[in-house]
Formats: C-alpha cells, structure tokens, sequence
C-alpha cells in the first residue's frame, strides 16, 4: 500500500512538472504583453517599459523558471498581474464555487442515472430501455453551452445571486440558486454514467452467480442490489471519477454562460490578459485535481471489489479502458 | 507471471463465458443493425441538404439586407433571417462542408498520432508506454478550451489553428483506445508465435496486430467525429473558433448568441443541424462498438 | 415485424423533440414580431425625454437607497493612477475628487480648487485648494497632499520610474504655497490642454494601500471588494458639498457580458446597466428608461499606409467612398452612431469639425480603382476578437467591399495580439478598431495620426498635418486651436489617412424608478447624482 501510494505520488510529480512546463513553453510563444494590455492603447513607451521592469517579464526563460519553481517549492504561487494580488488568494476565492459546482453536479449526475440505469437494465432491448438511452443520448449530443441557454431560457432563470459570490455548499439557498448550473453540466454526463451502469448490469446478469443465486431462491431486488448493482460498481465507479475531474477543470463554459465566478471564469481572464502566475497556478490546481480523483478511485475500486490489487489497478485499469475510453476520454475534452 | 495476472483480471470483469458469447452474438447483430440505420437516417439529412445547396441556393450566403435582418421563418426564409438579413436555410446548408472539414481534420490528427504513441506504448510497453502515459495524463490535465486559448492567442483564429490545438486534445483519446487494444492483443499466442518465427515488430503491428482493433477504432472515430464538432462549437462559443467570414454551424450558434431574444430561430436551426449529425455519429459509433465486443468474444 | 416497430418508436420521439424545439422557437418568434412594431415608437419617446431634461429635475429626490450596478470588465488595481481599465476608472471615480470636475456639457467646473488661472502661453497653471475638506480616513486635506498626488503621478517622487500618467510627464515642477493655500504647476513646455489632466483624483499623502483599499475625497467610501464578484461602497456622510450623495449604498456587480445578464435585466434585478446596445432596449423597456450616452470612441478602419496596396492614395479614397457608413451604423450599433468623415468625433465639442461633407460614391469608386488600375484586389482587416462590434463591423465592411469587387478576409486575433502584433509591431494591412480619449484633449486622438508618434500605428505621414499638429499643443488661444485642429481634420479626410467609421453611442438601462444618472464626455459612472423617485 505505502509503496503503491509512493509509486503514485511520483507519477503525479511528474505529470505535473510536464504541465508546468507546457504553459511555461506556450507563454514564450505566445504574442502579447501583459504591461502593454493592461495600460491600454493611450499608454506610453516609458509608462510601459516602468511597469514591465517591476512585473520582471523580460529575464530570461532560464531565470524565470528558476525563480518559479524556487518560490512553488515554498508554496508561493506568485503574484497576480492582472489583479495586482497573490495567485493564492484569488485561487482561494475563486475555488469554492466551482468545487461546490461540481460536487452538486455530481450528486445529480448519481442521483439520476442510479435510478434510470436500474429501469433501463430491467429488460434489455425493451421499448422503454431504447427511449431512455435514445433521450440520453440526445442530451449528449446538443452542445454544452447550447444545453446551458435552452435551460435559461425554458426555466427563465436569473444569475444575479449566483454571481454576488455566496455560492459555496454552506450558503442557504445554495440548493435552489445552482440547480441550473449543476443542471447543465449534469444532464449530458447522466447519460454517460447510465450507460455504463445499465451495460455493467446487464454483464452481470447473464453471470452464472446470478443464476444460482436465482435457483438458490433469493429475491428479485435481493439478487439485484446485493450481487448485481454492488458487482457492477467498479466501472461505474471508474466512470464517476472521470467525470468528477472533468467537472473540476471544465466549468469554463458554465460559468461564463451563468456568471460564475469561479476558476474557468479566472483562467479566461488570466489568459487574455497574459497574467502568467494566475494561468499556472489555476492549471496546477486543476491537475491536482483530476490526478488526486483518479488515485480515489482506484482505493475506493478495491474497497468494493477486494480482489482487486492495488498492484494490478494499472492492468486492471488498462481492460476498463476497452470499454470505457472511447466514451469517456473523447468526451472528456469537449465537455470543457 | 504477467500471464498468470491477466487470466485472474479477464475473470473479474469480462469473463470469455462460452453461453454470454453465443447469447450476444444473435442479439448484437440485430441491436448493430438497428444502430447502424438510425444513425445513417440522422447523418443523411445534412448531406441532403448540402448536396441540394451544391445545386440551388435559394439566397446569397454574405450579402446584407438591413430591410429584412430578423425575419421570423416564414414561406419565404424557412428558418428566418439573422441580424444582417441574411436567410439562415441558406448558411445552414452551406456550412455543413467546412464543419465537417474541421471535425475530419481534428481526427486525422489525434487518430494518427494517438496510433504511433498508442501501439508503441501498448506494443513494447516499459518505458516506452510509461512516458507515453505520463504525456496522456499532462494533456488530459489541460482543460481543452485553454489549449484553444493559447493556440488562438500565439496564431490567430482560423481553420488551421481550430483543427491543431483541437487535433492535440483529442491525442490521448485516441492513444488509450489503441494502448488497451494493442495490451489486449499482444500476450495472445498468435503474437508469440509470430515473434518466434521471427516476424519483426513493425510487421507484427502493422499486418497482426492493428487489424484486430480495427472495427474498435472506426467505432472511436466516429464518437470523436461527432465529439469534434462540438468541441469546435465550444470553442466558437468563447470566440476561438473560425473567423466570422467562414461559416460553420458553431460560428453561427456564436453569432447567434447576442440576439437570442430578438431572433432565438437564428440559434435553433445550427443548433439542430449539430444535435442531429452528431446523434447520427453517436448511433454509427455505437453499432461499430457492438460488432467489435462481438468479435473480441468470439 | 418487431424492428419495424422499434424503428417507428425512435422516429415517433425525434419528431416530437423537433416539434418541441421549434414550438419553442414560435412563441418567442411572435413576441418579437410584435417588438419590433413598437421599436420606432420607443425610440421617439426616449427623444421626446431628452430634449426635455427639466422634466426629471422635477422628481423629488429621495435620500436613501441601495444600486447595483451591472459592469462588464474585471477591475485590475484600485489605485487612481496604477488602473489602468476603462472599466476600473469609471468604477473609482466615486471615491475621488479632482481640482476640477468635467461637466457633463464638456465645461470645467472648479472642484477641490476653489479657482485656478494661468499664464498666457499655458506653462503656469495655479491652484487655489479648497479648505475644510476631509478624506475618508478623516484626515484634512492639505496643501501637501495636493503636491504628492500630482507628484506621483508625474512620476517626480524619488523612488518612482516613469510618470504614472503619461500625459502629466510634462510637468517640470509642482510647488505649494501653505499660507496662500495655493499650488502652483510649471509644465517643461506649454499645453492647453493641461487643465483637462486636472480631474486627476486627490489622494491622501503616503497612503500606501490605495490598490487594495481606496481612500480620496469623493462621494462614496470604499466598503468591499471581491475579485470577479463585485465592488461595494456606502456614502461618504461627511462630503464637503452642499449635499451628500442621495444613496446610502452603491454595488458594483462583475459579470462576464451583457448577453449573459440580460435575463436578469429582463426580471429588473439590476438597477443600472451601461454599455447596451439599442436592439437589447427593446426587450428591456418595460422596466428601464435607456439614456442615450456618446461614446468616447472614434471607431476606425486603419490602412496600413506603408503597405501595399495602401500606400496608394488612390486606393485609400476609393476605399473611403466604397464604405456605407450609414448602412454600418444601422447593423452593428442599430442605428445609435454618429457617421464620421475624419479622426475627431462630435464628444469633443469645438474641436469637431462638423463641415465635412460624406463621401459615398461606389460606382465612381470601383472607376478609380480600375482606372489605376487594381483589379480583383484582396485585402485582409485584422480585428481584436474581443470587440463584438468591431467584428461586425469588419464583416458588413467586407460585404461592402465585395460590391466594388475587393474581396476582404476577416481574420479575428485576441486582444493581446492585437496589441502587440498590430499596435504596436504595425504588422498588418488594414484593421477595425476604436481610439478612445481619456480626456477631453483633442490631441490624445489625433496623436495617433502625427508621424513622429509611438501611437501612429496606420504610418501616416504628412509633413503638413506633423506642423498643424506642433503648432497646436502650444497654441493657447481657443478659438485658434479649434481652427488649427478643424484643419487637421480635413487633410485626415483629404489624404484619406484611414476610413473614419463611426462614433458609436451607448445606451445606459436605468430602472424606472431612479432618477438623475447623468452621463459625461468621458466613461465614468457618476452615483452622486443619482437618487429614487
């Protein structure tokens, strides 16, 4: 176990340095000065060149990256250029809301494709099976921003007490003013889940266990809950932390659609305004992220299915992944 | 050892269990069949109407008419007119090709070399496939939509950089379905025995191995056909897609979105052109995955 | 027999979710139908109001209340002369005061000054500082203070790099007078146009935390400010004019756009909403009055002029008579702009030069092209995609162009780019863009047009404009300034330097039970005058 987590957190050092390292490589290439865009166009030369000595943009690639990773070692994330703040603190106040976005997405997400993947697993192939997947299927395939607006405008619903920054899980009203946020980035990844769990379900049904258990005289809901369901978590499971990351790091558009203030909203400004700390900060955090769900998922994994190995989750994992890549990591990226 | 490993791993989820296979394989075709037939209805009503479009076009596609911007469909202009008068049927019809451009070339980019990293890492597995994780894993970790960014900032919108930083995102994707095909396939004993005879490695992929995960990867290239033209609308939506004199359903959807009160149809009609290609390839993909665990049971 | 009818199910479901879909889209279709009828009436009215401003004068005032007000920009520093964002200045200028205060008709008004004069060729301007004045750390404001403000932002303390303002870097040396209560400001060389800088805003002496924590003289004091959130502050009880601000609370709501908000402006839940466009006034009338503002944009079409084909007069002129510019208005700003004819726009009063006749001809366009012989010429304009009207201006531009027979490629590039790639690199061939004037200083404009600029990023080079424009900034007589800049104006139009579009308006959605938002010849949201009916 100590030695799985050590093998892991290595990994984890290491994707991240590799992240580091894209921004850092992308920020050289990109056009575009941060003192000249935030003076503006009626901003002199001297005016510009004062600002871009005290903001340091012109050391050398060597130096910076230096400098970077000597003050990331002490947990200094730097400074802001575009807010004039440290990236720690404007992180800290822009976090809340996406992470408790997303654990209500994800909530939804559990609390609707549960059930439907239950009904629709009842009989394969049935008329009311096919609608349920056609539905899902469809909400899958209409644009996530597009899914956004149609809400808004059916539910006619307002942003202002989103945007005024009391969201976060502990706020009263919390509930009632994210439901069509969470909504929307729940609808389309229902039918995702589902889909895994009704396929999972269906696997374990035609299991010779499940026969016995049926001579053996077991109940309909006791065979289904108490060897079907839990037998088909560890995909769905899988399934769930994937979509857990990708809802981390992608609200982008959700919250630019329902004015949140959150980390997507925060990246967007930070890129156009070539404030370099903020990009790298918010990317770091979003990294950590995704990688600290998918180890979660592989302990949890070997909670409910013991014969699992730690040791083997990577073999383990590697046959998942026939079924679930090309469903998942596709969609994984668009959803954003 | 290895050997050994995987046996006990295939028993806990897919066990090769003789009756499921000869269950599934008359259920599957049908099911496929079914799939298959929706999903090329879905796709041929674009087609259609592009093809009509080739032939007749029933207005110009850039010029303005500020007498008519805003028109709610009628007999005259089926889905209205936007916020320059233009007929909205028109540009619909003529933007299928460039959209359908775009997702293609995304996935020329991501199959091809999601394939090279793909079967290098599934093949020799080791350091080769370790490095080629841990390169999946960076990308997976950068949110799409920044990549756009940053790709847009240093080039300039376009259809190029559109295709480039998509095509880039959509690498690991690819590369995972290959990996877990060619990890699958590489410890059965016709590879073995192939080795053993000699055949060199690049044979043994190309000619062996690769046909095996073919039906598998049409069926991820198709999702990422569709997924392409969605991420190209994602992109278009926060302005990083193509610039406004190219028309592709996303740019209009983009376009679109600043009159949504006054004119919700000019939204509507790219809107339900995206949903119903897109529906299309999901069905295609979805029979192509059916047939494909049909084959790797039998 | 069993398929068939598995088959006939998912028909039957798509057909009714497109039922469902374009159901929807009829509804709102009729609505709007009915919208656009009554467009021209509303417009009229808001015309009719206007011209008769007295009539709100006569609302009662009430004091009290709380305002949220919707901006659209993120703010950067909260320093008066370290923000840089228009959208930050309009927001903290309610928590400063200047030495003189800019009138809504363009005037200057004293204002922490109680008088100023100056010398004759504009290099001594002199201030007399208002006494009994309290910031809101409840310090008195001294002379002191007034000498480190424009200290700082001439860039004259000892630790400081370069002037934070630049147009204050021409003051030689700021003195005060503490028992004359004066302050006297001698400039390296004369500018007329200094008393316009003088709205700088007073800042309390060796106050270091302005960035975080803003404190001046103004109306309102700064309570709360939350990145991407919002800005809050609460009136200043203790203001040294006759009267306090009318409202005890003023929220500065961050959201990401217009479009984004306009459902909550649709259920009211913002009391003042600038920057609308007048298509999104007709959806919002029934709860908000909309005041028609000028903009301080002078929207153009920059030609490279050291690039071919655009270093052909020739080509410039005809390009100048190909563009449509009422056609434009009518499409990207829904007919609330101002056509203009060269670099100067009507918000600078005087200094407008209104006599320029428009020069729209596309026939004898396309002739002189043929005649000098460009045929099937293509060109591209490179836009900052972050500017909605510029891309829609660039795309109806096009439109025009290809009725002449010049094909023109939009090419959209981030803002950042736009900067650096074509501000400043000058790597481009023609692009839309808007220059701003931050003061009413008609030289900040045509700065951009004066060859040995930094800003002059279209390269025009005219030996005649070049000396008009000199002999200016030290001209002191008004009458004569406003010749010289009507002169410059022509040869901008005569040599056809670029293609003047537009000076866009904006419209400010007010809910209808406020009174008194006053709009000025420069971007700021003024919450003093603003009060409940």
């Amino acid at each position: 176990m100590a030695r799985y987590i050590l093998q892991k957190a290595g990994q984890m050092l290491i994707t991240l340095l590799l992240i580091v390292f894209i921004v850092f490589i992308m920020f050289e290439l990109i056009p575009g000065n941060p003192a000249r865009i935030m003076l503006g166009m009626n901003a002199s030369q001297e005016q510009i060149t004062a600002l871009e000595l005290e903001l340091g943009i012109n050391e050398p690639l060597p130096l910076k990256i230096k400098n970077y990773f000597a003050g990331l070692i002490q947990g200094d994330l730097g400074r802001s250029i575009r807010f004039d703040k440290p990236v720690g603190e404007l992180i800290g106040a822009a976090a809340p809301t996406t992470f408790s976005l997303a654990i209500y997405a994800f909530i939804l997400i559990i609390v609707l494709s549960v059930p439907l993947a239950l009904l629709a697993a009842r009989k394969q192939g049935s008329f009311f099976d096919n609608s349920i997947r056609f539905v899902t299927e469809t909400t899958l395939a209409i644009p996530p921003f597009f899914m956004a607006i149609i809400l808004m405008l059916i539910f006619r619903t307002t942003q202002l007490g989103l945007s005024s920054g009391q969201g976060n899980l502990a706020s009263p009203g919390f509930l009632r003013q994210f439901l069509m946020p969470a909504l929307a980035i729940a609808l389309s990844r229902v039918a995702m889940a589902m889909e895994f769990l009704r396929d999972a379900i269906i696997e374990q049904k035609r299991m010779f266990y499940t026969r016995a258990a049926v001579g053996k005289g077991a109940t309909k809901s006791r065979i289904l809950f108490f060897h079907i369901f839990r037998n088909s978590l560890v995909p769905f499971v899988t399934v769930l932390g994937l979509i857990l990351a990708e809802v981390f790091g992608g609200s982008i558009i959700i919250e630019q659609v329902f004015l949140l203030p959150g980390l997507g909203r925060l990246l967007v400004t930070a890129v156009e305004a070539r404030d370099f700390p903020l990009t790298q900060g918010i990317i770091i955090l979003i990294a950590i992220v995704v990688i600290v769900v998918n180890f979660l998922v592989d302990l949890i994994n070997q909670f409910i299915d013991p014969r699992i190995r730690l040791s083997d989750v990577k073999s383990e994992k590697s046959n998942l992944w026939t079924q679930l890549s090309y469903k998942l990591k596709f969609r994984k990226d668009i959803k954003r | 050892m290895r050997f050994k490993r995987k046996d006990k791993n295939n028993q806990i989820s897919f066990a090769p269990d003789v009756q499921r296979a000869y269950y599934r394989a008359s259920s599957i075709n049908k099911g496929a069949k079914i799939q298959f037939r929706i999903g090329f209805v879905l796709l041929a009503i674009p087609l259609v109407l592009f093809l009509i479009n080739i032939f007749y076009r029933p207005y110009d596609t850039t010029s303005m008419n500020m007498s008519e911007r805003f028109v709610t469909p009628d007999s005259k202009h089926w889905f209205g007119t936007d916020n320059y008068g233009r007929d909205i049927f028109t540009r619909v019809m003529s933007g299928l090709p460039l959209t359908i451009i775009i997702s293609i070339g995304i996935n020329l980019i991501g199959c091809s070399s999601g394939l090279l990293i793909g079967a290098l890492s599934g093949y020799y597995g080791g350091t080769v496939d370790y490095w080629g994780n841990r390169i999946s894993d960076a990308l997976l970790s950068i949110p799409a939509i920044l990549m756009g960014m940053l790709f847009v900032a240093t080039f300039g919108n376009g259809i190029w950089q559109v295709i480039v930083a998509l095509g880039i995102m959509f690498i690991p994707s690819y590369m995972r379905v290959i990996r877990s095909g060619f990890l699958e396939y590489r410890q059965r004993n016709f590879v073995k025995r192939l080795q053993l005879l000699g055949a060199s490695s690049g044979r043994i992929i190309w000619r062996h191995l690769f046909p095996q995960i073919r039906t598998r990867l049409m069926s991820a290239i198709a999702l990422g056909f569709a997924n392409a033209i969605l991420a190209e609308s994602s992109l278009s939506f926060l302005g990083l897609g193509v610039p406004p004199s190219q028309i592709t359903w996303g740019r209009m959807l983009k376009d679109a979105q600043g009159f949504l009160f006054q004119a919700p149809w000019s939204a509507i009609a790219p809107g339900l052109m995206i949903v119903t290609l897109v529906l299309g390839s999901f069905f295609i993909s979805n029979g192509l995955k059916q047939i494909s665990q049909q084959r790797s049971l039998a | 027999m069993a398929k068939h009818k598995k088959i006939m199910q998912k028909v039957l479901i798509i057909l009714s979710l497109v039922l469902f879909l374009t159901a929807c889209g009829k509804k709102d279709a009729e609505k709007d139908t009915k919208n656009t009828e009554q467009t021209d009436q509303i417009v009229s009215e808001d015309d009719a109001k206007k011209d008769d401003g007295s009539l709100e004068e006569q609302a009662e005032p009430q004091q009290g209340g709380s305002v949220i007000v919707g901006i659209t920009q993120e703010l950067d520093s909260l320093d008066p002369y370290l923000a840089a964002a228009a959208g930050t200045k309009e927001v903290i200028y309610n928590f400063f005061d200047g030495l003189v205060k800019l009138m809504p008709d363009g005037t200057f008004e004293p204002a922490l000054a109680e008088s100023f004069n100056f010398s004759d060729d504009a290099t001594e301007f002199t201030f007399k500082i208002r006494t009994g004045v309290k910031f809101h750390n409840d310090t008195e404001l001294t002379i002191d203070d007034v000498v480190y403000s424009l200290q700082r932002a001439a860039g004259m303390l000892p630790d400081s790099k370069a002037a934070l303002i630049p147009q204050l870097a021409i003051i030689e040396s700021v003195s005060g007078d503490a028992e004359a209560g004066t302050v006297t400001v001698k400039l390296k060389e004369s500018d007329a146009d200094f008393i316009t800088y003088m709205t700088l805003a007073i800042i309390p002496q060796d106050y270091t935390e302005q960035a975080q924590k803003p404190i001046g003289t103004g109306p309102f004091i700064f309570t709360e400010y939350k990145t991407q959130q919002h800005l809050k502050m609460k009136r200043n009880a203790d203001y040294w004019r006759d009267r306090t601000a009318y409202l005890d609370e003023v929220t500065f709501m961050i959201v990401s756009d217009a479009d984004a908000a306009i459902m909550d402006l649709q259920e009211g839940n913002f009391d003042i909403f600038p920057y609308l466009t007048m298509d999104k006034a007709e959806l919002l009338k029934d709860k908000y009055d909309f005041i028609a503002a000028d903009s301080n944009m002078v929207q153009i079409w920059g030609l490279n002029n050291q690039r071919a084909p655009f270093d052909d007069p020739v080509v410039r002129k005809a390009l100048n008579m190909a563009v449509d510019k009422q056609m434009l208005i009518d499409a990207v700003t829904f007919g609330e702009g101002r056509a203009l004819e060269s670099g100067m726009a009507p918000p600078m009063q005087d200094y407008y030069n209104a006599d320029l006749a428009s020069q729209y001809n596309p026939e004898e366009a396309k002739k002189m092209l043929e005649e000098a012989g460009y045929q099937d010429l293509k060109i591209e304009i490179t836009v900052p995609g972050d500017y909605v009207i510029h891309v829609q201006t660039a795309e109806v531009l096009a439109a025009q162009l290809e009725q002449i027979g010049v094909t023109a490629e939009v090419k959209t590039v981030d803002w950042g780019t736009w900067l650096s790639d074509v501000y400043m690199g000058r790597n481009y061939d023609s692009t839309v863009i808007a220059l701003t004037f931050d003061y009413v200083a008609p030289a900040t404009v045509l700065r951009h047009y004066y060859s040995k600029s930094d800003n002059n990023f279209i390269n025009f080079v005219n030996t005649e404009f070049d000396e008009l424009y000199e002999s200016a900034l030290s001209e002191t007589d008004h009458a004569k300034r406003v010749e010289l800049y009507h002169q410059m104006q022509k040869i901008l139009q005569d040599d056809a330097a670029s293609v003047f579009l537009q000076n866009p308006g904006t419209q400010t959605a007010v809910i209808k039970t406020l009174g008194g938002y006053t709009t000025y010849p420069q971007y700021v949201q003024d919450m003093y005058t603003v009060y409940y009916k």
